[in-house]
């Protein structure tokens, strides 16, 4: 089913919680009453369409249609991403750890944990150099493209930028921070000795699956999305430039 | 006798079901998903154990991320058209025009290679692989293994991904948890 801008707040949240996290993104707290979708995004100065978008995209996954996401303005796009790295990091991965830290065993329990302890710990500092790469340097790029074209001048340093260092280069080295994780799976369901808490192992590996299959679409909204609606920027720029329709500014 | 599970990707109807059915009929094969684009394939794969991905190569240009996520991935081109194809991207190709006896003797053929490729996966690590990965745990590079081991860094590069196959690790990390849980490194050696 398609969520769409009459249906009410409550009901949606009934039929799929997983919309929990997106409400989250869109720092959009409970107590909705009867209201619907439409008046809930007006009083948090939200764009509709746009959540509908990310909603119908988290409700089905057969929904993305990147096309229609790449219609949006890149900042409503860049922020909802930023909001997704908040999530990850004062949400998800906090939870995560926090349940790692409470796995004990029965033999080397010391050791066990440890091992853990600073895998996680590791993966924790890869994330934090990935999304800080793209919190300092991609989407400030990508923001201030749309500024450019909003207000037909470039800076110098801009279009340097575009020129010598254009989104293509990042969405080229844009790894994926999966791997660790995809691992860390492996080592709890078939190499680490079954915990003495048995059902924290469990509620850490479903989290992890869930993280994953979140990570992914995070990716894939940079990869499909925010990367194409940039490099149209880039391009309209530097058509732009040709026809004398934009301004360089120091 | 094993089934392989496998991933549809095709937009023609007839075609998919035509593959379909005769797929599910040698009883070798588990059809996880048919997708008529490429659009949900990327987490079927990554979600699901996928041995074999049978694919309509003009929808290739859209796989090459997953290819390269996925370097296992065997893919089986479905050719409907005379366009040229790059042969080495795929595990082998079948072809709408080939005739019955065609078709049946190219589908025992992939399903025998495919499961001599994932046999190997199931096989416990051998003696010289975990003397390769004590000192993958230990923090040596390629190389250092090479030199270590008096073999080529090539070789090296091989067992390692064998070792990753078989234990299902990818990352250096992970595989020294294994080797401090498998007693195959003590922590106290481990960096
Ligand atoms: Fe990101
Ligand atoms: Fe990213």
């Amino acid at each position: 089913m398609e969520f769409i801008n009459s249906h009410k707040m409550a009901d949606i949240i009934h039929l799929n919680h997983n919309l929990l996290s997106v409400l989250y993104r869109f720092n959009i707290s409970l107590g909705f009453g009867e209201k619907d979708v439409e008046t809930i995004c007006l009083e948090n100065n939200i764009n509709v369409d746009f959540f509908l978008e990310i909603a119908n995209l988290f409700n089905d996954k057969e929904y993305f249609n990147e096309k229609n996401l790449q219609l949006f303005s890149a900042k409503l796009i860049v922020n909802y991403l930023l909001n997704t790295h908040d999530y990850y990091v004062s949400e998800k991965i906090p939870e995560i750890y926090k349940l790692i830290l409470s796995l004990k065993f029965d033999t080397d329990s010391e050791r066990n944990q440890g091992l853990i302890k600073n895998f996680f710990d590791e993966y924790k500092k890869e994330f934090q150099q990935h999304i800080l790469r793209e919190e300092e340097h991609i989407y400030p790029y990508v923001i201030s493209l749309q500024k450019a074209v909003d207000t037909k001048e470039v800076s110098k340093l801009l279009l340097k930028k575009i020129k010598e260092n254009s989104i293509e280069t990042y969405g080229v080295e844009h790894g994926d921070i999966e791997e660790k994780l995809y691992d860390l799976k492996n080592i709890i369901i078939k190499y680490l000795p079954p915990p003495i808490n048995g059902t924290v192992s469990n509620i850490i590996l479903s989290k992890l699956f869930k993280l994953e299959s979140d990570l992914n679409q995070h990716s894939r909204i940079e990869n499909k999305v925010m990367i194409p609606v940039a490099s149209r920027m880039e391009k309209e720029i530097l058509f732009n430039l040709k026809l004398n329709k934009i301004k360089i500014v120091n | 006798m094993k089934l392989l599970n496998i991933l549809v990707v095709e937009s023609s109807y007839i075609i998919i079901k035509g593959l379909i059915s005769i797929l599910e009929g040698s009883g070798r094969y588990n059809i996880v998903e048919k997708l008529p684009n490429h659009n949900r394939a990327n987490d079927i794969i990554s979600e699901n154990k996928i041995d074999l991905l049978f694919l309509n190569p003009a929808l290739l240009d859209n796989f090459y991320e997953i290819i390269s996520k996925n370097p296992d991935l065997k893919i089986i081109s479905v050719i409907s058209d005379n366009s040229k194809i790059n042969k080495d991207l795929f595990f082998d190709n079948i072809n709408v025009i080939d005739n019955k006896a065609d078709v049946v003797f190219k589908l025992e053929n992939i399903y025998k290679k495919a499961i001599e490729n994932i046999d190997l996966e199931n096989k416990e690590i051998s003696k010289r692989e975990i003397s390769i990965l004590r000192l993958v745990a230990l923090g040596y590079t390629n190389k250092e293994i090479a030199v270590e081991l008096f073999i080529s860094p090539h070789t090296v590069i091989t067992h390692r991904k064998h070792i990753t196959k078989k234990l299902g690790i990818k990352t250096v990390s992970g595989l020294t948890i294994y080797a401090v849980l498998n007693n195959i490194i003590d922590l106290t050696e481990a960096k």
